[in-house]
């Protein structure tokens, strides 16, 4: 009886394994988006509004939702408070702090950060130019997420469920 | 205590220089140049820190000023300027970018200074009783040298008219200020930083010749207030607003009222007797003296000793 129940376990906990594995993939995918739904939000702003990057990035995050609203809440109170000296720096220590809960890989927050690196100091048609530019960088890699996410989240719940069940044959 | 506001926009470098520095409380300017010393002017008088300024401090200053937001201070940038809270002005010099004859923006800034702002409340009120006449505000003119405190006078009286005076039955007037170049109010987001009144409406960044006409329309003001006229469409503006039954409190940079005489663009406001009373200001005995007032009516000065 306890030997089923050890069994069943592996099971279970190898296919939750895998099915969380699979699911950031999905998360990755859904991030993105909300990045680019971010930057669309932080552009209008900008160009209809002349709002302040500080406020502008505070009205994103109550736009957006998840870890990325994070990330743009973060950023704009380190500038409101001075804490850093410029805003690539600000949104470098904002992933930082919210990595843990991010499913972006280091080249997605790259795409973003490179835009960090200008966003404020240039006039609005340089920003226009450089929202442009990252918008197509974002679409690519949400296009090799969504990719990945395709092929990749079945996959990694069959094979979670699937080493569970090779464990228990062998144990069995 | 020198202001927050202005303390907020500086690198932790200059701060630090700042805070052993014994007259901070009567700072009036912080002048900063790249790879060279700080001045700071405190009472008229300079004072060199040595403290050697880089390109990332000039840089910190002017994301902090501008709030990490360049786009936005666009066209305060082209005038080489920017209103921060509290109403200090921030000075920008650098590298001109003209563009058909204007200059469309400045990059490589090199050297910034940080004018604070300082009103001085009742500065006005041995002059109101010249220029207030049975209850009426009478046009006036204020001509002085720069920096002899025209415009701190000038924001003294629009406090005092648009509060109103009881002791001269001065009831408190619409006041309808035209700041062209955000020095009357100090406006940061469009709120004056100085008081300049209950009654006072403020047209900020606008051009005195379109802000007049703008404010008759929009406002029904009793007066005016603008600060150095001084080209042909300010005048045209000027005589619209006396047609509408508007007074009007304005200023001119010169040192007597023979600067009015002697200039052509002020021949029209001369011949249309516009001003009843011109204050003439100096800064023989500090800031601010009064010189005399001209009553044109009469053609009689009272001079300084007699105020």
């Amino acid at each position: 009886m306890i030997k089923s129940l050890g069994l069943i376990l592996i099971i279970v906990s190898s296919t939750v394994i895998g099915y969380f594995y699979g699911e950031g993939f999905r998360k990755r995918a859904k991030e993105l988006a909300e990045l680019q739904r971010g930057i669309v939000i932080l552009r209008n702003e900008i160009n209809f509004g002349h709002a302040l990057l500080p406020e502008a990035l505070m009205k994103v995050s109550e736009k957006c939702t998840g870890s990325i609203a994070k990330v743009f809440s973060y950023a704009s109170h380190m500038l409101i408070k001075n804490e850093e000296y410029d805003v690539h720096r600000s949104f470098i220590k904002a992933f930082e702090v919210n990595k843990d809960n991010l499913s972006l890989t280091k080249d997605d927050i790259t795409i973003f950060l490179d835009l960090c690196r200008t966003l404020g100091e240039m006039d609005i048609e340089g920003h226009n130019d450089m929202f442009s530019l990252v918008t197509e960088n974002l679409n690519k890699a949400l296009q090799s997420a969504e990719h990945n996410l395709d092929k990749n989240i079945k996959m990694y719940r069959y094979l979670g469920f699937s080493f569970g069940a090779m464990v228990a044959i062998v144990l069995l | 205590m020198l202001t927050k506001e202005v303390l907020e926009i500086l690198p932790n470098s200059i701060k630090k220089q700042l805070e052993g520095f014994k007259y901070l409380d009567k700072l009036q300017e912080i002048r900063i140049k790249v790879n060279k010393p700080l001045f700071l002017v405190c009472n008229n008088q300079e004072y060199m820190v040595n403290c050697i300024s880089t390109a990332e401090d000039i840089k910190i200053v002017l994301q902090r000023v501008s709030n990490y937001s360049i786009y936005a201070f666009e066209e305060e940038i082209k005038q080489g300027y920017i209103t921060i809270q509290g109403g200090h002005r921030v000075g920008i010099c650098g590298n001109c970018v003209v563009d058909k004859g204007n200059v469309k923006t400045i990059k490589h800034i090199s050297s910034i200074n940080i004018r604070v702002a300082r009103e001085v409340i009742g500065c006005s009120e041995k002059i109101l009783p010249y220029i207030v006449e049975e209850g009426k505000v009478l046009n006036t003119i204020i001509i002085s040298p720069p920096k002899c405190g025209k415009t701190t006078i000038l924001r003294d009286l629009t406090r005092n008219i648009s509060n109103g005076v009881a002791s001269i039955d001065l009831n408190g007037m619409n006041v309808s200020v035209i700041d062209e170049r955000s020095e009357i109010g100090s406006c940061y987001r469009g709120i004056p930083q100085m008081n300049i009144g209950v009654r006072t409406d403020i047209l900020d960044n606008c051009p005195k010749s379109e802000g007049i006409i703008m404010a008759i329309r929009s406002m029904a003001p009793q007066v005016i207030v603008c600060d150095e006229i001084g080209t042909y469409k300010d005048i045209e503006s000027v005589l619209i607003a006396l047609n509408s039954g508007v007074n009007l409190i304005t200023t001119i940079h010169g040192f007597g009222i023979e600067d009015l005489y002697n200039r052509p663009v002020f021949k029209e406001i001369i011949e249309n007797k516009v001003f009843q009373r011109a204050v003439v200001l100096s800064n023989r005995m500090g800031i601010a003296t009064i010189e005399y007032i001209y009553n044109f009516t009469k053609g009689e000065k009272v001079r300084r000793d007699n105020i």
